[in-house]
């Protein structure tokens, strides 16, 4: 064997890179530089604005329900919800216009950027990578402090647009100009300067964070942690930082462009000669292109789709593997096509636009390198079967999840090629199919992934086991509900339903639809509750519940060797990594356990080298 | 067999430390700062393909060098002035290769040397675009809402100005650090004056951002606080940061890589928006 010689103090590993020194509470709990409580932050930020978000979903679903403002349900809703807002928004009982405007913009925005975006790469990507590769802390600790306390002041940069006058942006959440450009247009005037001033801010926070993982990820690595003995969840992790770092900068820049067009009166994205109710435009050059913006921002965007995707599959990976008691099926493979994943995903941002205006030859090439994205996906979903099959499945909350990822990901994959084929998309492009599409990836994606991970990291963030009985209610309800919601809308929208549409029952072709609509909205209101149980059963469980075992999922990877509650600095001494992370069912596994954990050295490891340290 | 690869970083004999552990061997700051050029690259990217999208939308009614017969008299931006200037920057890049040779050969006094020539460099760049936004906004009357050649020019050239401006005061705290001694991750350098220019700094900045500021127009309102605020705050940490570094050598090769990818962005910029 080869003897490796340790260095004597490493940083990163050992104390005294930080200090043992008992912190003050500002820097413990509020300015912290240590990763888990960042994590945490980021968790609790996170969570606020999924309910925040949550709450705009319901009053659009309201709206769409009953756009005749009538019925008990919507009744007694629409007084509940008239405490909540103001009277510029809800009047009477009635939801407003320009509210049901702002209401699905920022419920979209707020989803994204500040729920789903900070849950992944916030959360779980600060979390998870320095417990999973064996290192101290972050790269660069002040820079992810930085990193949560940016996100968290463009947060409340985005929630003020609700109290300016004007309201909050309006324009949808892709901003298209010139609706998002002249104020005239959308009646929205600081609304959408604070929300383009939040996405800067919030877009400086990913990158911060992005430089960070890509960094630790490389350099931080505990010895004997090769690239292909990472764990899942750090790969995606890692990939996904790489798209942040090239996608970000990109909306940054159109971001300012419009910025300007709105403050300094340039016209980047402002046609010539454009008429505004009627006369001419004011104050303008004119000469810009509308579909710059489109190029950019979806430049930004489609990376940005997978940016919420792809840590979402990593999780699943994890807990797939641990409560299947077998190794992932076809772990390269796994890696590869999230990688690929991550390229195609560059290439492939015409297809938001193929209604927008596009030399046809230039939609069939972005229809062909969308529809490659399907063999890697498709590689993934199978994988994912693979290690279910035959495996000793444990039927916990977050194996629930991590399953109900997988069906949901699938609806919403397929329902993708539908979108990604041109002619197919002349006839659903902009209506409630695209809605269903997204929310399938979104929620029963991405969100359903990030409760299952929730639940299955919880005794290693909290020390305490979440009650599993109150788990599966949330499971049962969010994935009936989820379905009643989302399901319909492809119905909707191969009926023409248009999508951000304010009351569709003026047209005769969709009046029909309204008992539908309603149906989708009382399941909706059932969404949100099994949302509150979750964080109800979160809260309390941080205090009540029972105290967890170090390893109570018995799974392989570093964090949960550690005792719990993790001390700053997180490993005593440097883990040394032996083997790969889904060691399960192994053969010659230690003791009579079914798993072989990362760091525990095989039998007749050379003695030598342990004196070395 | 070995995955560790154990980065040596510190010969100076009196600190003989145990080396910063890294996977790869590379140091922290040289991959952040790749890191942080590679979204840089992309922000630009963003910038350039507006740029040229706009300009091809536009046609032949964009003032170019060529087309004067077009009906355009006057093309407003002197290229023999801006090629003097980029030959500027790209000798400061020159000066900045000599820097870093230096600081690997450790050599401070002329490290210290070829840092404040480049500095000078960027500064006399820097004065020249200063003239020459003057000239074009006083003299013709160039605006950002005037007409998209104005305001992709201002935009384009601003952006790079102020990764120009970032990059001297950048060189220049690091050069006042090396001159204060060698740097030192062990050392405290804990002058009243310094805490007390931090204090003045952020006052100016609250000063000037809820002070007598409510009749300027909204831009100024904020970058001016910054300017003169936050810039010199950022300064004064910078330099005690890099006075808590270990390797000079490294320090400057990555503030060298920087001020390079700065020069690779002017060049491309420079032959976009002048000369095409």
């Amino acid at each position: 064997m080869s003897t490796i010689v340790l260095p004597k103090e490493i940083k990163g590993a050992s104390h005294d890179a930080h200090g043992h020194h008992e912190l003050s509470f500002w820097r413990k709990y509020l300015f912290s530089l240590d990763h888990k409580v960042i994590a945490i932050q980021f968790l609790f930020l996170s969570s606020f604005f999924l309910l925040v978000g949550g709450l705009l979903a319901l009053v659009v679903r309201l709206q769409l329900g009953w756009p005749d403002h009538t019925g008990w349900f919507y009744k007694s809703m629409a007084s509940v919800f008239s405490m909540i807002f103001s009277q510029k928004m809800i009047t009477g009982g009635i939801i407003l216009p320009e509210f049901y405007n702002s209401a699905f913009t920022m419920h979209a925005t707020f989803m994204i950027f500040f729920a789903v975006m900070p849950f992944l790469m916030g959360t779980f990507a600060n979390f998870l990578i320095p417990l999973q590769i064996g290192a101290g802390d972050m790269a660069f600790p002040r820079l992810n402090m930085a990193s949560f306390w940016l996100a968290f002041i463009a947060g409340l940069v985005m929630l003020s647009g609700f109290f300016v006058p004007g309201g909050a942006a309006g324009g949808g959440w892709t901003s298209y100009p010139t609706l998002s450009a002249i104020p005239e247009l959308s009646g929205v005037t600081w609304g959408q300067n604070l929300w383009l001033f939040s996405l800067l801010l919030s877009g400086i926070s990913s990158l911060l964070g992005a430089i960070n993982y890509i960094t630790t990820v490389v350099n931080m690595r505990a010895p004997g942690m090769s690239w292909m003995r990472l764990p899942l969840p750090i790969w995606s992790i890692f990939i996904t930082a790489v798209l942040l770092l090239l996608a970000v900068p990109v909306l940054g820049a159109a971001l300012i462009l419009l910025m300007f067009d709105r403050t300094l009166g340039t016209s980047f994205f402002i046609p010539h000669g454009l008429l505004v109710a009627g006369s001419p435009l004011t104050g303008h050059t004119g000469g810009g292109q509308v579909l710059l913006w489109q190029h950019l921002f979806w430049f930004f965007g489609h990376p940005e789709v997978y940016i919420m995707i792809l840590p979402a599959m990593g999780l699943t990976s994890e807990i797939l593997s641990v409560f299947s008691r077998k190794p992932i099926f076809g772990y390269k493979a796994m890696v590869l096509s999230m990688s690929g994943i991550a390229f195609l995903g560059f290439m492939v941002w015409g297809h938001h636009m193929f209604q927008s205006g596009m030399n046809p030859l230039l939609g069939t090439t972005f229809m062909i390198s969308t529809m490659l994205i399907a063999v890697p996906s498709a590689i993934k979903t199978f994988n994912w079967l693979g290690t279910l099959w035959g495996g000793n499945l444990k039927f916990t909350t977050a194996f629930f999840f991590a399953v109900g990822f997988v069906a949901m990901f699938a609806i919403g994959g397929l329902s993708g090629i539908f979108m990604a084929s041109t002619p197919v998309d002349i006839f659903i492009h902009d209506t409630y199919f695209i809605v269903g599409h997204i929310h399938y990836v979104l929620f029963g994606g991405s969100l359903f992934a990030i409760f299952g991970a929730i639940y299955y990291w919880f005794p290693k963030m909290f020390g305490r086991m979440m009650s599993e009985r109150w788990g599966k209610v949330h499971f049962w309800l969010a994935f009936l509900s989820f379905n009643g919601v989302f399901f319909p809308m492809h119905i909707l929208g191969i009926n023409g339903m248009m999508r951000r549409i304010y009351d569709y029952t003026g047209y005769a072709h969709l009046s029909h639809l309204q008992p539908m609509n309603a149906f989708m909205s009382v399941c909706a209101f059932i969404l949100g509750l099994s949302v509150l149980i979750f964080l109800f059963n979160m809260i309390w469980s941080i205090f009540k519940g029972p105290i967890a075992p170090v390893n109570p999922w018995h799974a392989t990877t570093l964090e949960w060797t550690i005792a719990n509650p993790i001390p700053h600095g997180n490993f005593a001494e440097m883990p040394r990594v032996f083997r790969g992370p889904y060691e399960y069912s192994a053969p010659n596994t230690p003791g009579d356990a079914d798993f072989y954990p990362q760091n525990v050295p095989p039998p007749g490891f050379g003695s030598a080298e342990r004196t070395a340290h | 067999m070995s995955e560790i690869a154990l980065h040596n970083t510190h010969s100076e004999e009196h600190h003989a430390e145990a080396p910063v552990y890294t996977s790869t061997g590379t140091p922290m700051g040289k991959v952040f700062m790749w890191l942080f050029l590679c979204q840089d690259a992309l922000m630009f990217m963003g910038f350039f393909a507006a740029y040229i999208s706009v300009r091809i939308g536009a046609g032949d009614l964009w003032p170019g060098p060529e087309n004067h017969a077009h009906g355009i008299e006057h093309y407003p931006l002197d290229i023999p002035l801006t090629a003097i200037n980029t030959f500027v920057l790209i000798c400061s890049s020159v000066t900045m290769v000599m820097a870093v040779q230096a600081a690997t050969f450790k050599n401070i006094k002329k490290t210290i040397m070829w840092l404040l020539v480049t500095v000078v460099g960027g500064s006399i760049f820097l004065g020249v675009q200063y003239g020459e936004y003057s000239h074009l906004i006083l003299k013709d009357h160039m605006g950002m809402g005037n007409s998209l050649f104005d305001a992709t020019f201002f935009s384009l050239t601003g952006f790079h100005g102020i990764h120009v401006f970032s990059g001297v005061l950048y060189l220049l705290a690091l050069t006042i650090a090396l001159w204060m001694g060698p740097l030192d991750k062990h050392k405290k350098d804990n002058y009243w004056f310094i805490n007390l220019f931090r204090l003045v700094c952020l006052g100016v900045t609250v000063f000037l951002f809820i002070g007598p500021t409510k009749t300027w127009p909204g831009l100024p309102h904020v970058l001016i606080p910054l300017v003169a605020g936050a810039a010199p705050y950022i300064f004064v940490r910078g330099i005690s940061w890099f006075r808590k570094r270990q390797d000079t050598a490294e320090v400057v090769e990555i503030a060298g890589l920087y001020w390079h990818f700065v020069d690779l962005i002017w060049i491309i910029l420079f032959t976009l928006v002048y000369l095409i």
